[in-house]
């Protein structure tokens, strides 16, 4: 699934404009979790972090872990700090109004998965 | 060379904490490690971090990095760890609201950093804090390092007598035509071919030199050395040969082992009801259990043996060890970054003595007491009585042993085919004088942190299918083979020949006691015509 079909659809709400969405970038593996040491552990890398966590350590650990992009859902926003330094390391922040389990839901109809198949 | 970068980790700031992590991550980056080893490099360090931010008052973050490991110490102020068993328990957890809040404190922290790490050690003071160490391969390819073997051959030295084909305990040798061949997937470092090969065809890899001598070196010297002549049991006197060495720069490999002992007596006292235990001393029969004995993993303690506990605590040394078989020279060389090792190979020292030595001096040996190991504790030593013993184990007399001590050497360490002195004397000669010196200030083993996973042979093949067939292929070939497992052919059993066959590890296909036995019958029967 392309990154900008994927913002298109659920209607995300960018959170670092400053970086711009590469037409041509794929999403092919996510996960959900508001634990950071479960997302530093088995999150797939190249992926998208569905969490509610908010505070600056989730972009570390999205870092760390090699995720493409977070999806904050329950409409969360991390401060305007948090957004800077994701920026800074090149990881896209969204915001969204669903729950994490809808966004999840709509990833998995467009063929994105946590594990390899 | 190496590169290393310290800092410090203040309590309860958890948007610093990760800094180091960050720091590292782009200098591992800069020397082009794969992304993979980065990331489990990322995760061991940041969760570390995060510990030290959580749980104590603060700490310290070393890390070096040589050219193909990344090492690091992690050293905190705090309560310390009362059970480090429990604490590595996925998810145990002590840690308060405000951290669980924040997505931490789920109790995955340490088993997080154990399934990234390819060492990792743990040992905490309580009321001081608590010392973790741990080290990452950067090479892609060497990250499970404990499967293979140490020992090392001569193959041009070989006369073909078979022995060692007959006494290895895992059938991992062959001497087939092209000469002998060790399946390295298979050995267990057990020195028992070491011990009967009549021309001295193994050996292993250790220097036959001394390193230059520098400040704060240490030499980690085996018991052993001590009782091979009859005048240097004294520690002083075996110092005094290989001056610069001094009380300060010695310790004996003994040390690790009484702390090991007193361990084993704490434990008996407060635990043993007879259950079946094996403490870990010899590292040769950990790997020997691991392979052939794999339902008995759980009755090991959950201790690192001797020399791993030693070379962990005094890793900030640059090390000269002399390890007294293959599988003690694998466990001195491991993988770290903070000191160099040199490995010197014990039938060096024992020259090296040998020429120095004043064979004039007489012989005085003190009254003092004598070395007692824990009581009560069942030793069996030599590799044939120890893989005897644990298959009557298996078979069920778990419900008595209690606490076993085992070793792959006859006699245990002093018995190493690398000594000249026989191990009962050079074992009679070191009792005398008490050697743990400097070394009383820490009398713990480490706790093994890391599991002892099973070891899984080789398969026959990595395609399921055609792993059946060639399974099918082995029987066929074995019911042709007379099945005394004579081993004149060079594979240790019938079946491993036929097995050797369809592998393709030799090319020797016929059986030469069948062939001799046709030979017999025709020639019997042309004498009876």
């Amino acid at each position: 699934m392309l990154l900008t079909d994927l913002v298109q659809e659920l209607g995300l709400t960018p959170l670092t404009p400053q970086l711009p969405l590469d037409e041509a970038a794929g999403i092919e593996r996510a996960y959900v979790s508001d634990l950071l040491s479960d997302v530093m552990g088995n999150a797939p890398g190249d992926g998208v972090l569905i969490t509610v966590q908010v505070h600056a350590n989730v972009v570390a650990v999205a870092s760390l872990a090699a995720q493409k992009a977070i999806i904050f859902a329950m409409n969360r926003r991390p401060d305007e700090n948090t957004c800077l330094k994701a920026a800074e390391e090149g990881i896209h922040l969204f915001s969204s109004s669903l729950p994490a389990f809808e966004i999840a839901g709509m990833l998995y109809r467009n063929g994105v998965r946590s594990l390899k198949e | 060379m190496k590169y290393e970068i310290e800092a410090v980790i203040e309590k309860e700031n958890y948007s610093n904490a990760g800094r180091t992590s960050r720091k590292i991550k782009e200098l591992l980056i800069q020397i082009g490690v794969d992304s993979a080893i980065i990331r489990r490099a990322m995760v061991a360090l940041y969760e570390a971090e995060m510990n030290v931010a959580i749980h104590t008052n603060g700490g310290k973050v070393r890390a070096a990095i040589a050219s193909d490991v990344l090492d690091v110490t992690i050293e905190d102020e705090g309560l310390g760890i009362a059970d480090l068993q429990q604490a590595m328990t996925a998810g145990f957890s002590t840690a308060p609201d405000s951290a669980r809040e924040m997505g931490f404190g789920a109790g995955m922290g340490l088993p997080n950093i154990q399934r990234n790490t390819d060492r990792f050690s743990m040992s905490s003071t309580l009321g001081k804090g608590t010392v973790m160490r741990f080290a990452i391969s950067l090479a892609p390819h060497s990250s499970d390092g404990a499967v293979g073997t140490a020992l090392s051959m001569e193959p041009s030295k070989c006369i073909h007598c078979l022995k060692c084909v007959h006494v290895c305990p895992t059938q991992a040798l062959r001497v087939h035509r092209k000469g002998p061949e060790i399946l390295t997937h298979l050995c267990v470092d057990c020195t028992a071919c070491m011990r009967v090969c009549p021309t001295g065809v193994f050996d292993f890899k250790a220097d036959h030199a001394l390193p230059e001598f520098e400040e704060g070196q240490i030499y980690c010297l085996p018991e052993a050395l001590r009782g091979q002549f009859p005048l240097l049991s004294s520690p002083d006197a075996l110092r005094g040969l290989l001056s610069p060495l001094t009380v300060e720069n010695t310790i004996f490999s003994h040390t690790a082992t009484w702390w090991m002992n007193g361990y084993l007596e704490f434990y008996r006292k407060r635990f043993v009801n007879n259950e079946f235990k094996i403490a870990p001393l010899c590292p040769s029969i950990s790997r020997l259990i691991q392979l052939r004995f794999p339902s008995l993993l759980p009755h090991m303690l959950p201790l690192m043996t001797p020399l791993l506990s030693l070379r962990e605590k005094i890793i900030d040394s640059d090390l000269v060890i002399v390890p007294s078989c293959p599988a003690e020279f694998s466990q001195a060389k491991g993988i770290h970054a903070l000191n160099a090792v040199h490995a010197v190979h014990p039938r060096f020292f024992h020259s090296l003595l040998e020429k120095r030595i004043n064979k004039e001096a007489v012989s005085q040996h003190p009254q003092t007491d004598s070395f007692q190991p824990a009581k009560d504790c069942l030793v069996v030593t030599g590799i044939n009585q120890v893989c005897h013993f644990l298959d009557q184990i298996e078979n069920g007399y778990l419900q008595d042993a209690g606490l076993v001590v085992l070793y792959a050497c006859v006699g245990a360490c002093y018995g190493s085919p690398v000594w000249t002195a026989p191990g009962a004397i050079a074992e009679k000669r070191s009792r005398y004088y008490d050697v743990m010196e400097g070394a009383k200030k820490e009398l713990n083993p480490l706790y093994r942190v890391q599991p002892l996973m099973p070891r899984v042979g080789a398969r026959l093949d990595e395609d399921m299918k055609r792993a059946i067939q060639k399974l099918n292929k082995i029987d066929e070939i074995a019911k042709t083979f007379p099945g005394n497992n004579c081993g004149a052919c060079g594979s240790p059993s019938c079946l491993t020949h036929a097995e050797d066959i369809v592998l393709a590890r030799t090319t020797d296909y016929e059986c030469p006691f069948l062939v001799l036995s046709q030979s017999n019958a025709s020639e019997n029967a042309s004498t009876e015509k």
